[in-house]
């Protein structure tokens, strides 16, 4: 991969997914030659606006487009580093800031391993990131993950 | 050619004091345009700025300064910029920089 490879398939990714990129250039740049020096360094384009650990198991949310990209467009119309917007926030006067969904302590499927998370029918979970709020119909028993961190029980039964 | 670690472990812009004298630090990253924005604005309006581009530490020096840089932020948006002892703003937020500056 080279900066116009990376480039071009970032270009042609947002047009298949019906997202814009931003459209100021020298900003379009450095988002690009940020992701493309982590492409150097770690051998994969993770996100140029946060910290990366440099071990690709650490980083696969961070990985451009990160798992974090769209429930910001679909929040605030635009990704946390601002390479990928949609049509109506380019329209909107008014410029949300977006503030980092990544959770500073990601969930890490070897601390989960085979704890019993959900226990009871008509328990209540709420994702501490974007606060989506869930009731639980049937028990599986297994761990419930939102925005990248487990989500936090707030009431045990109906 | 140099290492990460040395190229930009901690670098110094010593310029002019702020206007009210607090000192500035910040914890950056070298890939981040936000980061190169506010470096950027803090050389325009000559106030000394003493910033860490985190990423580029290697070893235990980066495990004490993402510590260290950690302890300052909630959500960690960079730059994570600490004025003063305790006014810590997270990203580069121009009106609320200018509105601590005095700028
Ligand atoms: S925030 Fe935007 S630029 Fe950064 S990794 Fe996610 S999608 Fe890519």
């Amino acid at each position: 991969m080279n900066p116009e490879t990376l480039k071009k398939a970032i270009k042609d990714r947002a047009k298949r997914e019906g997202y814009r990129l931003n459209p100021d250039e020298n900003f379009l740049e450095s988002i690009f030659e940020g992701l493309y020096k982590n492409v150097e360094r770690y051998g994969y384009p993770s996100c140029p606006c946060r910290l990366s650990a440099g071990i690709f198991e650490e980083d696969i949310d961070l990985v451009c487009p990160c798992l974090y990209r769209d429930p910001d467009l679909y929040h605030y119309g635009r990704c946390f580093c601002g390479l990928y917007m949609t049509e109506a926030y380019m329209n909107n006067k008014d410029k949300p800031v977006v503030p980092n969904r990544r959770p500073m302590e990601p969930a890490k499927i070897e601390k989960i391993g085979s704890r019993i998370g959900v226990k009871t029918v008509g328990a209540r979970y709420r994702c501490k990131s974007c606060g989506n709020e869930i009731t639980v119909d049937k028990v599986g028993g297994g761990v419930l993950i939102c925005c990248g961190q487990e989500m936090e029980l707030i009431k045990e039964d109906k | 050619m140099i290492g990460y670690a040395q190229s930009v472990a901690l670098q110094r812009i010593n310029l002019k004091h702020t206007r009210n004298n607090m000192k500035v630090k910040a914890y950056t990253l070298s890939t981040c345009p936000y980061c190169k924005a506010f470096k950027r604005f803090m050389k325009e309006h000559n106030i000394p700025l003493e910033f860490t581009d985190v990423d580029l530490l290697e070893g235990e020096e980066r495990t004490k300064v993402i510590k260290e840089a950690y302890s300052y932020c909630s959500g960690c948006g960079f730059p994570i910029i600490v004025i003063g002892e305790d006014i810590v703003i997270e990203g580069f937020n121009e009106p609320k920089l200018r509105e601590v500056l005095h700028l």
